[in-house]
Parts: C-alpha cells; sequence; structure tokens
C-alpha cells in the first residue's frame, strides 16, 4: 500500500512523546504505534481528528502517498 | 491467533457452550470405543473362526459372512475415525466461540474440512449402508433395521451448509483482521 504515515515528523516538530500523544488523545499507545509504524490496515475519522486538533495540523500533514512505498 | 485451549469453556457464563463440549468429549470417547472395537473385533472372530462359521451354520447364515462381517468392521472404523476428526474440529471451534475469537481463518479452515470429511463420510457410507442392508437381510439377525447409513438429502443439505458455513467464517475473519488493524 502507497500510503505513508507521517505521524513521527509531525511529532518531532511539535517536540511531543508518542506516550504524550495517547494520554491527549485517549488512544491506547498501542494503536498509535500501530498507525505510527505504518502497520494500521484503516483510521478513523475520530482518531484523525483528535491527533490533527492536538497536533495542530491538517489530515494532509500526517498523511502521504508514494506508489512505491 | 493462539490456538484455542482444549478445555471447557466457562459454564457459568455459558451453560449451552459447555454443554455441548462435554457432549462432543463424550462422543468423542465413543468413538475411540467404537473405533477399538471395530478394528479389534474382527481378528477376535478370526481367532475363533471355526467357531463363528459352526455358529453361523446352526442359523443358516452362509460362511461367506464371516469376510462381510470383517469388512463392516474395517469401513465402520474409517467411518469412525472421519466422525472422530469432524468432532474434534467442531470442539475446537467451540472452544474458540467460548473464548471470544470466534472469527478467525483457523475456523474457516476447520469449518472446510469439516464440509470435506462430511463428503467423505457419506461416500464411505454408501458401502456400509449395502453391507447393513445384507446384514439385515440375514436369517436370525437381531429384530432391529440399520437405516440411518448412508446418503440423504439432509447430509447432502448439511454439508453444503457446511461449505458455505466456512465461506462465511472466512469472511468474518477478514473483516475481524481489517477491525483489528483499524485505529
Amino acid at each position: 500500500m502507497g500510503i505513508i504515515v507521517k505521524l513521527d515528523d509531525r511529532l518531532q516538530e511539535k517536540r511531543m512523546t508518542l506516550t504524550e500523544l495517547a494520554e491527549r488523545v485517549d488512544i491506547t499507545l498501542a494503536n498509535l504505534s500501530i498507525l505510527k509504524t505504518g502497520k494500521a490496515k484503516a483510521i478513523r475519522f475520530s482518531t484523525l481528528d483528535a491527533i490533527c486538533r492536538e497536533l495542530d495540523c491538517q489530515p494532509g500533514d500526517l498523511l502521504g502517498f508514494s506508489p512505491e512505498a | 491467533m493462539s490456538e484455542p485451549r482444549l478445555e471447557p469453556p466457562g459454564r457459568r457464563h455459558d451453560p449451552l457452550l459447555a454443554s455441548v463440549w462435554w457432549l462432543l468429549t463424550a462422543l468423542l470417547a465413543l468413538c475411540l470405543i467404537l473405533g477399538v472395537f471395530c478394528l479389534l473385533g474382527y481378528p477376535i472372530l478370526l481367532l475363533n473362526k471355526a467357531y463363528f462359521i459352526a455358529e453361523f451354520a446352526k442359523t443358516g447364515i452362509d460362511a461367506s459372512a464371516f469376510t462381510w462381517i470383517g469388512l463392516l468392521g474395517v469401513i465402520a472404523a474409517i467411518e469412525l475415525a472421519l466422525t472422530y476428526v469432524f468432532l474434534r474440529n467442531l470442539r475446537k471451534i467451540i472452544d474458540s466461540v467460548a473464548h471470544g475469537h470466534p472469527f478467525e481463518r483457523a475456523n474457516a479452515d476447520r469449518l472446510r474440512r469439516m464440509a470435506w470429511l462430511s463428503v467423505g463420510m457419506q461416500i464411505v457410507g454408501i458401502p456400509m449402508a449395502r453391507l447393513i442392508v445384507w446384514f439385515d437381510a440375514l436369517p436370525h439377525k437381531p429384530n432391529v433395521h440399520h437405516n440411518s447409513a448412508g446418503v440423504s438429502i439432509g447430509t447432502i443439505l448439511l454439508t453444503l451448509v457446511i461449505f458455505v458455513m466456512a465461506r462465511v467464517f472466512r469472511t468474518g475473519a477478514e473483516m475481524q483482521e481489517d477491525l483489528e488493524g483499524t485505529v
């Protein structure tokens, strides 16, 4: 699948840890880790909404597409 | 996903599942006992061949009946072995349901295996039914009629339902995997 998750980049920009984000968006660390490592098969709008709200970004800042990926 | 353990499901939570589990366990034991009986029966008959042939002659049964009885024992043992594997697969499905993981690929595979086992049981049942008909026609037979062996519309329908259920479970397993990969 060519979808790339750029959550790590955004977290570095915001100087926030994954654990901290997990607490703020009320999603388990395990699930966020799955998302960060690109192992997730799907993402709920509610999850995307919560992450964008906390990281102050657009969905496009978190997700990208690369045909080679 | 790990293989469900072979132990009774939480009976306090679901008495129906527990009842089925114990019933299947009892049937598995019965299959084993009958299977051993079928396999050991013929050698025992062979050891006392002269006696049994004499007894057959007294009741007007041909000596060739000896061979047919042996064949019936072997076919019955095969039928019981297939039934045993069928029931074991069913019990594993019950285990997975009791543990809250019914929609897994292993269950779809088990159901597909059970459907093929059911086909096998019906095929094996054909010669067995013929032999039972012959057995019923013997003089001085016990006053019972056996007509459960062989192919019937009900068993064909059951087999088809199991094949369909295998597909349903495979789709269910795929949906479950998708759900587990959703964050």
